[in-house]
């Protein structure tokens, strides 16, 4: 094998592990497609007002957070939670009508007094894990944060053996 | 000999892939599954003033179905639910449908031309289909008598669908009872 085809191929072989490699943690292949798209017909828009679910029954408390901080705080929970009916949208993105009622549920949570973590708790108990945008670094999650960098490292590696190897046979 | 590194971890790749795109939507578990059903307290359809809570079914097998008139599956399933109510009395097998993301007029219009006589509710900022894991219409949830969910199917249901978990749950409601 010539040196110009060893070369060639060492980078075939980079840009291949580049490609798996590349680390995509929002990456929703397992995202559920929705039955039927939402429709386009006068929907009420979701109102803040709407009592919430999670709380239902329960005694409220109510938030000391000012109205401005609470939109705020609940844009950037939105940033973390995917769209159900979007791909790899966030609440915080998707125009979405979904997305708009979740956005107006987190205000909500939080009005009544729960954290930012409680709020993403009370998503993921309803949807589970793959409503998080960045899964958990645990169990199945933990897959997504490790094995892009094995192999990257294992690409690198190899990358460097065949050089040393294309080296020496020159 | 060198590249069957590579070629392993192309092929598992792949094999990843393949796997992935033969998930069926139909058959991911709701994170709900096992859980206690979300309570709700919605507003009826017909008459605003009037409210059904899940808690005013305890004790029965609860069918509660999100729908709207826009959704082309919700047609297709229809005649099931309404097969739902004649074949099992409410008090012993409660369907509730909660109108997803449409007007209400919308939805009265729907329940006229295609009939039907059971619980309808509406859902106002959607709180009810968030707190249910709601991805798209139709989604049903089948609730045991013990308030625990039982199954959730995402698209329209079948009448065999139906049958066995219904009858499934009415064997657990009558072990449940006799305990």
């Amino acid at each position: 094998m010539t040196r110009r085809a060893r070369s060639a191929q060492v980078l075939l072989a980079a840009g291949l592990l580049l490609a798996v490699a590349a680390p995509s943690p929002g990456a929703g292949a397992g995202a559920p497609a929705p039955q039927s798209v939402e429709g386009a017909f006068d929907a009420p828009a979701p109102a803040d007002t709407a009592g919430s679910g999670a709380l239902a029954g329960g005694a409220a408390a109510a938030s000391a957070l000012p109205e401005v901080e609470i939109q705020e705080t609940a844009a950037q929970i939105g940033t973390r939670l995917r769209c159900p009916l979007c791909r790899n949208q966030s609440v915080t993105e998707s125009p979405s009508r979904i997305a708009r009622g979740m956005q107006a549920e987190i205000r909500q949570l939080l009005r009544e007094g729960m954290t930012p973590d409680e709020v993403e708790a009370y998503f993921v108990d309803a949807y589970g894990p793959w409503i998080l945008l960045n899964p958990p670094a645990d169990g199945m999650g933990l897959v997504v944060y490790v094995v892009p960098p094995l192999i990257f490292l294992g690409g690198g590696l190899f990358l460097l053996l065949r050089l040393r190897a294309a080296r020496s046979a020159a | 000999m060198v590249w069957l590194g590579p070629v392993a971890v192309l092929v598992s790749l792949l094999l990843l892939l393949r796997w992935g795109l033969t998930r069926d939507v139909q058959t991911l578990p709701s994170a709900l599954v096992g859980k206690p059903a979300p309570q709700f307290n919605l507003a009826n359809l017909y008459v605003p003033a009037d409210s059904l809570a899940l808690a005013d079914l305890e004790g029965r097998v609860t069918l509660v179905n999100f729908w709207a008139s826009w959704c082309i599956p919700c047609v297709h399933e229809h005649p099931v639910l309404t097969h739902v109510t004649e074949t099992w009395g409410q008090d012993s097998v409660a369907l509730v449908g909660i109108l997803f993301q449409d007007s209400p007029e919308n939805g009265k219009r729907f329940m006229e031309q295609y009939g039907g006589d059971w619980p309808l509710l509406t859902d106002n900022g959607s709180t009810t289909a968030i707190s249910y894991g709601m991805y798209g219409v139709p989604e049903t949830f089948f609730i045991g008598a013990d308030g625990v969910v039982a199954r959730r199917h995402a698209g329209a249901v079948t009448w065999d669908l139906v049958e066995s978990t219904v009858d499934s749950l009415l064997r657990a409601r009558r072990d449940l009872g006799s305990q």
